[in-house]
């Protein structure tokens, strides 16, 4: 089997970690936006009861 | 002029050990792992028929996140012997010396308690009692029972990482339904080929360690086997939630593909008899299911019906 010089092995092993936070930066990044998406959904949700509550007479 | 500079230094000093203490403590909650139990419990939320208050659905995902995090730390404190041994783990706070066992254990506890009871309080008790059962399932069932006497630790301790998007989806609604359970058994099922992955690759480290992961006892042959078994498992149950009116057809067309390459990276695992360039395709599929999982559910969110 191949084997990589200190060089190649800590050039290799930089890259890695540059790699993994890319990915992590990514994965926060969309837990993130769903964080947002469920406060938004719940926010409307909110609205629409107020709403409803608001006009009782609609359902008649 | 000396007197100052020492000052200084000592204070740069200080300010060092304190954020490298932060670190540690931060380490100690495992926040890769909480990242993807926050996400999963995430699509729960999102999933369910019903919004809730924002403020009260921040407050959910808090607690979800809090009490992953003193799982991960109590689990921390319990395996600390062995993550000694092993090379994967040997640079986590407690093993180090960096953190001490009271203060990590007691970390654990409060972080535990204090989302359980604020689940309770602020959301609902189902949610709250999920969470509690999640984290005592992954203390005491798998960490203190299964994981240290029998191959078998992860397909039964699997479930306690299976709990986030139930509680999301009992956060939300208040009770549990088919589809959360759905979404139980999609983690449940997911967990054995993603861990034995790892644990092919990592298999010397877990045997220095003594556990009696599959690839240890069993050998590797068996453990590729039992990989392609769950993972072939996998590609129906995820189907499932276009069945029951869960999602629509791009999320089934989604898992479709993303099931065949699932089967393909454990294809590639089972083929690779003389684990060539350092077990390459095993860590392939462990980076891959990670992915796997978190598209899975991406879509679901996405094309929810």
């Amino acid at each position: 089997m191949e084997t990589l010089s200190p060089e190649q092995t800590a050039a290799f092993r930089a890259q890695q970690k540059k790699r993994a936070r890319v990915v992590m930066a990514i994965a926060v990044a969309v837990v993130v936006a769903l964080f947002v998406l469920t406060i938004v959904k719940g926010h409307l949700a909110e609205q629409q009861r107020a709403s409803q509550l608001a006009s009782p007479h609609e359902s008649y | 002029m000396t007197e100052p500079m020492t000052a200084a230094v000592k204070d740069t000093l200080d300010r060092l050990a304190i954020s490298g203490e932060v670190r540690d403590y931060v380490q100690l909650l495992k926040p890769r792992v909480m990242l993807l139990v926050v996400f999963t419990g995430l699509c729960g939320l999102l999933l369910a028929p019903v919004a809730i208050h924002p403020f009260i659905a921040a407050i959910a995902v808090f607690c979800i996140a809090l009490s992953a995090g003193g799982a991960g730390a109590v689990n921390m404190v319990l395996e600390r012997d062995k993550d000694a041994l092993m090379l994967r783990t040997r640079g986590r706070p407690l093993p180090m010396g960096r953190v001490a066992a009271d203060d990590a254990m007691g970390l654990g506890i409060f972080c535990i308690g204090a989302s359980t009871a604020l689940m309770g309080l602020a959301v609902n008790w189902l949610a709250a009692a999920l969470l509690a059962a999640a984290a005592l399932f992954y203390i005491f069932v798998y960490t203190i029972w299964l994981k240290p006497r029998t191959p078998q630790n992860i397909v039964i301790g699997g479930a306690a990482g299976a709990f986030p998007p139930m509680i999301g989806w009992a956060a939300a609604t208040g009770h549990l339904s088919l589809a959360s359970c759905l979404l139980f058994l999609i983690i449940f099922f997911w967990t054995p080929p993603h861990f034995w992955a790892l644990s092919l690759y990592a298999r010397e480290d877990y045997a220095r360690a003594g556990f009696p992961m599959l690839p240890v006892v069993a050998g590797e042959r068996h453990t590729k086997m039992q990989m392609m078994i769950y993972t072939l498992l996998l590609l129906p149950l995820t189907l499932v939630p276009s069945f029951i009116g869960l999602t629509g057809k791009i999320y089934f067309v989604g898992a479709i593909i993303l099931n065949l390459l699932f089967v393909v990276a454990a294809l590639r695992v089972w083929r690779d008899r003389d684990n060539a360039h350092n077990y390459k395709s095993a860590r392939q599929m462990f980076g891959y299911s990670i992915f796997y999982l978190f598209m899975i559910f991406l879509l679901m969110v996405l094309d929810k019906a």
